[in-house]
C-alpha cells in the first residue's frame, strides 16, 4: 500500500511541475486567444540565459531580473511583429506562427549561449524526506510550494488589481474592452511577459531537476494533455489536471506496465485527455464554446 | 483551382530551381586548413555527417572536434605517407533524414579526392545509409555502436562497429559485476535491473541480456525510459521495489543525469549504477551535480590529457590556433578522446591499405581492405602515442569489431578515474548469436555471404 | 472562438468545371519535367531531393484532404504514415509473392482503418480540442509498433530494413529506379485524390468544413463525411509511409514518424495552401529545399571559417522568420501566391475563360 501511495504522491508532485508549464499557456490563451507553442522554447531560453549568467558570476537575483527583462523584451517584439500583423486570423494560423516563433527562440538561445549542457543549482536539495511514512523528494515539495505561491500570486494579480481586471476584460470580450479604452496591445504584452515569468520559474525548476539542455523544450509536449484536460482558460483547472495526469501516468506505468508493456507514459496522458474530452468536450474547467449560426 | 495556364510554368520554375540546387549539391567544400594547397584530387577525403546542434550536440561537437583535430595533426606532419587528409562537414542534427541527405551530398568530394569512409556517430543514420554505403562501396564506421550483427563482415562487408558492439558492451558489464561479486559463479541468484532508453539503440540488447541472465542465473528486470527521459520517477520506484544489487544504465542524452538524480531521490546508491558506453561522458554527469559522485561507467578509452598523441595535438594543432573545439576546456574529455581514437583508427586503416595499394589517395574499396586488416598491437600503439588510450585491435573479414574490451571508470565529482583494467566481453558466447542474426538479415535481403576463409 | 479555417469559401479554390481544353499542353510539360531528372542522372538529386519531395507532397496531400478540405485539424499524420510503413513491410514479409504495389495499397488500407478509429472522436469533439485525438494517435501508435516486436519481425531494436525493391522482373534498387516507382505511385494517388476532391465527396467535405450545421440541414451527413475524410486521408498517408520506408530511407524506425514529422507535414499544407492539390507539391518543395538551399548557401558564402553550429542555428531562426512571414503575407499558401504572380506576369500565356470559376 505504501508503495502505491509513494507512486501516487510522487506522480502528483511531478504533475504539478507539468502544470507549471501549462500555466504559461493559459495566461496567453486567455489574453490573446493564441495557443503559444513557443512556451517550451521560452523555457529553454530562460533557463539557458539564467544558467549562463550565473556561471559568468552574476548573483542569482540579478540573473533572474536580467532574464526576466529579456523575456519582457521578447514579449514586446512578439506582440509588435507577430501578433499585430496576424490579428483576427484563424486559430491554426496563430498556432503555426507560434511554432515559427519557437524555432526563433530555439535558434537565438543556442546562438547566444551555445549547446552545452549546464547544471543548475538553485539551492533546493533533492533528498528523500520521510513524511507520513512516505518517501517524498524534498525538491518536489519545494517545487509544489513555489507553484502554489505562483498560483496565489496570479490569482491576486488578476482578482485584486486593475491590471488583472483589464486582463479579464480582454479575455471576456475584446471589443467591449477596446470600447472602454483598454489597450489590447498593452494587455497582450503584459500577458506574454507574465507567461515569460512563469516560463522562467518553470525553467529554473526543471533545469535544476534535469540539467539545462535542449530537451527542456520538449516538456511542452507533456503540458498539452494537461491543458486539454484542464481547459485552456483556467489556471486552477490546469493544476488539477496536472495532478491527475502526473499521478495517472505514473500509476499506469507501474501497475499497467507489466501487463501491456513498458513505456505507457509516452501516450497515457494523451489517451486520458482524449477520454476526458469525450465526456466533457471543453475540458474540466474550460469555457463552453457556443457555436453561433 | 487547377489553373491550367500556370501549371507548366510552375513546374518549369520548380524544375529550374531543382536543377540549380542539384548542381550546387554536387559540390562539397573540402577543408584543408593549415596545409599548403594540395593538387587537385590528391587528398584522402572524409565526409563528416556531424551534429553540433540539437539535443545531442554535446556528444557530436566533442567527437567531431577530436576527429578533426587528429586529422589536422596528421596533416601537420605531412599527411599519411605524403597524402594529405581532407574533409567536409554537413550538419545532420542527429536526424536520420538530414543524415541521408548529407551522405548523398558529401559522398563524393568536390575536387575528385576519393572517399575513405563515413563516420556518422548515429545508429539511425547508420541504419539508413547501410545499403547505400554498400552499393557505393564506402566503408561505414560505427565506432562503439551500430548494428551488432554487422560485426560479421562476411554479410556486412562495408560496415565496421569498431572496438565494441552493443552485445560486447553488456557482456563486459556482466563480467565486471562478476568480478565485483567474487566471480561469475557467484552471480547466481543476484538481481540486476537494466534501465534502457526507449529507442532502437536502447532495445537492441534486450535479447542478449536475457541470454546472459539465464546463463549466469541472474534475475533481470528490464525497464524502459521513454525518450527523452526527463522524468523517471516511476521507473526508479520500480527499481526500488525490485531492490537489485546493480543497475545497468543504457542511456542517451538527458536520460543520464536525470537517472542519477532520480536514483538519489528514491534512495538508490549511486555507486551501484553502471553506465554503458553512451552514458559515460562528462556531459552526462555534470548536470547531475553532486549526486553523481560514485557513479561507474564503462569506457573504451580513458579521458584525460596525458597521452603522447594528445600532447602532440595540443602542441601542433591547438596551440597554433587550429583546434576545432569551441570550448577549449573540453580537450581530453570522453567524447573528444573518442573522436581522437576514431581518427587514429580511420587513419591507420588508410595507412595499412596504402602498404598494399600504394602511397596514394585510395578508393573506398581499398580503404575497406585496410579496415579489415587493421592490426594494432602494443608496439604500434607505442608508435602512435596511444598506449592506454586505444585497446589492442585486430580485425578480420569475419570480425569487424576487433576488440570487445572495456575499462571501468568512476566519477569523483570532478573527473573520471579508472577503477579497473581491461575487462573482456565473452565474445565466443556472443558470436553464434551475432551470426544467427546476420544470417537472418542476409536471407531477408538476398545477400550471398562472402567466404572469409578464401579471402586474404 | 474564431472558426478554424478561413470561412470565406471563395478564398479557397475549388474548380467545379474542367474544360479539358488545355490538357495536352500541361500534361506534356508535366511529363517533361518529371522525366528530366533521368537525363541528369544525379544520385543526390534522386535520393536526397526528389524522392523525399514527392513523398512529402503525398503526405501533405493526405493531410490536406483532412484539414484543408474537411476542416478537421490533425497533428497525427506521421503516425498514420508509420502504420502504412509497418503494414506494408509485414504484408510483404508474411505474404511472399505479393507484388510491391499491392503491399503498399494494403498498407494504405490498414492505415485507413486506423485513421477511422482515431477519427471517431471527431463526431463529438469540435474545433481545436480535436487535436487530442490525433495527438493520442501520434504517441500511441509508435509505442505500439516498437513495443511488440511482432511488427518488426522479432527484431529487438524495433527497426526494420526494407527488402530490395523489385517489381516483378524489374530491379528498382537504384536511385533512378526508386524515383521512378515513387513518381508513378504519387502520380496515381494524386490523380485519384484530385478526382475525389472534385466530386460529391469533396463538396461534402467543404460543406462540413465551412458550416457543418448548414451541411446537415441540406442533407449531408457530417459524421459520415468526416469519417470518410479520415479514412481517405489516412490511406494516402499510409501509402506515403510505405514509400518513405521502401523507396527513401530503406529503413523504418518508429522514431522517424514522431511529432516533428507531423508538424513538418502540417507546415507543408499551410505553406502550400489549404484546400489545394498542387499546393502540397509547392509546400513540400519549400520544406525540403529551403534547409538544403540555406546550408549550401552558407557553405558557399562563409566557406569553412564559420562554426557549423552557428550556421545551423541561424538557419533555424531564418526558417522561423520565414514561416511567420508567409503566414502574414500569404495566408492562403504558396499556391495562391504563385497563381497571382503568374496571372499578373504572364498574361500573354492565355486569357481566363469567362465563367470558368477559379
Amino acid at each position: 500500500m505504501s508503495f502505491f501511495l509513494n507512486v501516487l504522491v510522487g506522480g502528483a508532485l511531478a504533475g504539478v511541475m507539468y502544470a507549471l508549464v501549462a500555466i504559461g499557456f493559459v495566461l496567453i490563451y486567455r489574453a490573446s486567444g493564441v495557443f503559444n507553442f513557443a512556451q517550451g522554447t521560452m523555457i529553454l531560453f530562460a533557463a539557458l540565459t539564467f544558467a549562463n549568467l550565473v556561471e559568468m558570476g552574476a548573483p542569482m537575483l540579478l540573473a533572474f531580473l536580467v532574464t526576466f527583462a529579456l523575456l519582457i523584451g521578447s514579449a514586446f517584439l512578439t506582440e509588435r511583429l507577430v501578433l499585430r500583423p496576424l490579428a483576427n486570423r484563424s486559430v491554426i494560423t496563430l498556432f503555426l506562427a507560434t511554432l515559427g516563433l519557437s524555432y526563433i527562440f530555439e535558434g537565438v538561445a543556442q546562438i547566444a549561449w551555445g549547446t552545452q549542457v549546464h547544471s543548475l543549482d538553485i539551492g533546493l536539495p533533492d533528498e528523500p524526506v520521510d513524511l507520513f511514512g512516505l518517501s517524498i523528494s524534498s525538491f518536489d515539495l519545494a517545487a509544489t510550494a513555489i507553484a502554489a505561491l505562483l498560483v496565489v500570486g496570479l490569482a491576486l494579480l488578476t482578482g485584486r488589481t486593475g491590471l488583472g481586471l483589464a486582463l479579464r476584460a480582454v479575455a471576456a470580450d475584446p471589443l467591449a474592452a477596446l470600447s472602454i479604452g483598454i489597450r489590447q496591445e498593452r494587455v497582450t504584452v503584459i500577458a506574454w511577459s507574465l507567461a515569460g515569468f512563469v516560463a522562467l520559474v518553470a525553467g529554473l525548476l526543471w533545469g535544476a531537476r534535469s540539467g539545462v539542455q535542449f530537451s527542456l523544450a520538449l516538456i511542452v509536449l507533456k503540458a498539452l494533455p494537461v491543458l486539454i484536460i484542464g481547459g485552456f482558460t483556467s489556471v486552477g483547472g490546469v493544476i488539477v489536471a496536472g495532478i491527475v495526469v502526473g499521478a495517472g501516468e505514473k500509476l499506469a506505468e507501474i501497475f499497467l506496465g507489466p501487463v501491456i508493456g513498458s513505456g505507457i507514459e509516452n501516450w497515457f496522458a494523451y489517451v486520458l485527455a482524449l477520454l476526458f474530452l469525450m465526456i466533457r468536450p471543453t475540458g474540466l474547467f474550460g469555457q463552453r464554446d457556443l457555436a453561433r449560426i | 483551382m487547377n489553373n491550367s495556364r500556370s501549371k507548366p510554368l510552375l513546374l518549369l520554375a520548380a524544375a529550374g530551381t531543382l536543377l540549380t540546387l542539384s548542381a550546387c549539391g554536387k559540390k562539397a567544400e573540402p577543408t584543408q586548413e593549415g596545409l599548403a594547397p594540395a593538387a587537385q584530387g590528391k587528398a584522402q577525403y572524409f565526409p563528416l555527417q556531424s551534429y553540433r546542434v540539437g539535443p545531442y550536440a554535446a556528444g557530436g561537437s566533442g567527437f567531431f572536434g577530436g576527429f578533426i583535430d587528429y586529422m589536422q595533426l596528421v596533416n601537420a606532419r605531412g599527411g599519411v605517407n605524403g597524402v594529405p587528409l581532407s574533409w567536409a562537414e554537413c550538419e545532420t542534427e542527429y536526424d536520420v533524414e538530414k543524415g541521408v541527405e548529407c551522405y548523398e551530398r558529401l559522398k563524393k568530394s568536390s575536387d575528385g579526392s576519393p572517399t575513405a569512409a563515413t563516420n556518422p556517430l548515429s545508429v539511425g543514420i547508420a541504419y539508413a545509409t547501410l545499403d547505400r554505403s554498400t552499393s557505393d562501396k564506402i566503408p561505414l564506421i560505427t565506432i562503439n555502436h551500430g548494428r551488432t550483427d554487422s560485426t560479421d563482415g562476411s554479410i556486412f562487408p562495408y560496415v565496421f562497429p569498431l572496438q565494441l558492439n552493443p552485445y560486447s558492451e553488456v557482456s563486459a558489464i556482466f563480467n565486471f559485476i562478476g568480478t565485483r561479486s567474487g566471480g561469475l559463479d557467484h552471480l547466481r541468484g543476484k538481481k540486476i535491473a537494466v534501465l534502457y532508453h526507449g529507442s532502437p539503440y536502447g532495445k537492441e540488447t534486450n535479447g542478449v541480456i536475457d541470454r546472459l541472465a539465464s546463463r549466469y542465473g541472474v534475475t533481470v528486470e528490464k525497464i524502459e525510459v521513454p525518450h527523452p527521459g526527463n522524468e523517471q520517477q516511476s521507473q526508479w520506484l520500480k527499481i526500488k521495489q525490485f531492490a537489485p544489487e546493480w543497475v545497468i544504465l543504457r542511456g542517451w542524452g538527458v536520460m543520464n543525469p536525470v537517472a542519477i538524480r532520480t536514483a538519489r531521490k528514491v534512495g538508490f546508491p549511486t555507486d551501484r549504477i553502471i553506465g554503458n558506453i553512451w552514458s559515460n561522458s562528462e556531459e552526462d554527469v555534470v548536470p547531475a551535480g553532486a549526486t553523481a559522485k560514485g557513479y561507474i561507467a564503462i569506457t573504451t578509452h580513458p579521458s584525460g590529457t596525458n597521452f603522447p598523441v594528445l600532447q602532440q595535438i595540443k602542441a601542433e594543432v591547438i596551440e597554433k590556433g587550429q583546434g576545432n573545439l569551441a570550448d577549449p576546456k573540453r580537450f581530453g574529455t570522453v567524447y573528444y578522446n573518442l573522436g581522437v581514437v576514431n581518427g587514429i583508427l580511420n587513419v591507420e586503416a588508410v595507412r595499412v591499405a596504402q602498404e598494399k595499394f600504394g602511397h596514394r589517395p585510395l578508393t573506398g574499396e581499398e580503404v575497406r581492405w585496410g579496415f579489415e586488416h587493421l592490426n594494432i598491437d602494443a608496439v604500434r600503439l607505442q608508435a602512435l602515442g596511444a598506449v592506454g588510450l586505444v585497446q589492442p585491435l585486430k580485425l578480420s573479414c569475419a570480425d569487424h569489431e576487433g576488440g570487445g574490451a572495456v575499462r571501468f571508470q568512476q566519477w569523483d565529482g570532478a573527473k573520471w578515474n579508472l577503477i579497473s583494467d581491461w575487462v573482456q566481453a565473452d565474445r565466443p558466447f556472443l558470436r553464434p548469436i551475432i551470426e544467427e542474426s546476420a544470417r537472418k538479415y542476409a536471407r531477408e535481403k538476398g545477400i550471398n555471404p562472402r567466404n572469409c576463409a578464401k579471402e586474404s | 472562438m474564431a472558426a478554424i479555417l478561413p470561412s470565406d469559401p471563395a478564398a479557397t479554390q475549388v474548380a467545379p468545371v474542367r474544360t479539358g481544353r488545355r490538357w495536352p499542353l500541361w500534361l506534356l510539360a508535366l511529363f517533361t519535367v518529371a522525366l528530366l531528372p533521368f537525363a541528369i542522372g544525379s544520385d543526390y538529386l534522386f535520393s536526397a531531393i526528389l524522392v523525399p519531395l514527392l513523398i512529402l507532397s503525398l503526405a501533405g496531400l493526405g493531410l490536406n484532404v483532412l484539414t484543408g478540405y474537411a476542416g478537421q485539424l490533425s497533428l497525427g499524420s506521421a503516425a498514420f504514415m508509420a502504420v502504412g510503413a509497418f503494414a506494408t513491410y509485414n504484408l510483404q514479409l508474411r505474404l511472399p509473392g505479393l507484388p510491391m504495389p499491392l503491399a503498399m495499397a494494403g498498407g494504405g488500407i490498414v492505415a485507413a482503418g486506423t485513421g477511422l478509429v482515431f477519427g471517431l472522436p471527431s463526431l463529438r469533439v469540435k474545433g481545436f480540442y480535436l487535436i487530442a485525438s490525433t495527438l493520442a494517435a501520434q504517441f500511441f501508435i509508435p509505442w505500439l509498433l516498437s513495443q511488440y516486436s511482432w511488427f518488426s519481425n522479432g527484431n529487438d531494436s524495433g527497426v526494420v530494413t526494407a527488402p530490395p525493391l523489385k517489381l516483378g522482373p524489374l530491379d528498382l534498387d537504384s536511385p533512378a529506379g526508386r524515383y521512378a516507382l515513387t513518381l508513378t505511385i504519387v502520380a496515381l494517388v494524386t490523380w485519384g485524390a484530385s478526382n475525389l476532391v472534385r466530386g460529391p465527396a469533396g463538396r461534402a467535405w467543404i460543406a462540413v468544413r465551412d458550416m457543418d450545421l448548414a451541411a446537415a440541414a441540406i442533407g449531408i451527413a457530417p459524421g459520415r463525411a468526416k469519417l470518410f475524410a479520415f479514412a481517405v486521408s489516412s490511406f494516402i498517408l499510409g501509402v506515403a509511409g510505405g514509400l518513405w520506408a521502401f523507396t527513401y530511407l530503406g529503413t523504418v524506425e518508429p522514431a522517424g514518424f514522431d511529432l516533428d514529422r507531423s508538424f513538418q507535414i502540417l507546415f507543408i499544407v499551410i505553406i502550400g495552401g489549404l484546400g489545394s492539390i498542387r499546393g502540397n507539391f509547392l509546400g513540400a518543395a519549400f520544406i525540403v529545399l529551403l534547409p538544403v538551399g540555406l546550408s549550401i548557401a552558407a557553405g558557399v558564402l562563409a566557406g569553412s571559417q564559420v562554426d557549423p553550429a552557428l550556421i545551423e542555428n541561424i538557419q533555424k531562426v531564418i526558417f522561423g522568420i520565414l514561416i511567420i512571414f508567409f503566414l502574414i503575407v500569404e495566408p492562403d499558401g504558396l499556391t495562391t501566391l504563385v497563381d497571382r504572380a503568374l496571372r499578373t506576369q504572364f498574361r500573354w500565356i492565355g486569357s481566363r475563360k469567362s465563367g470558368n470559376q477559379e
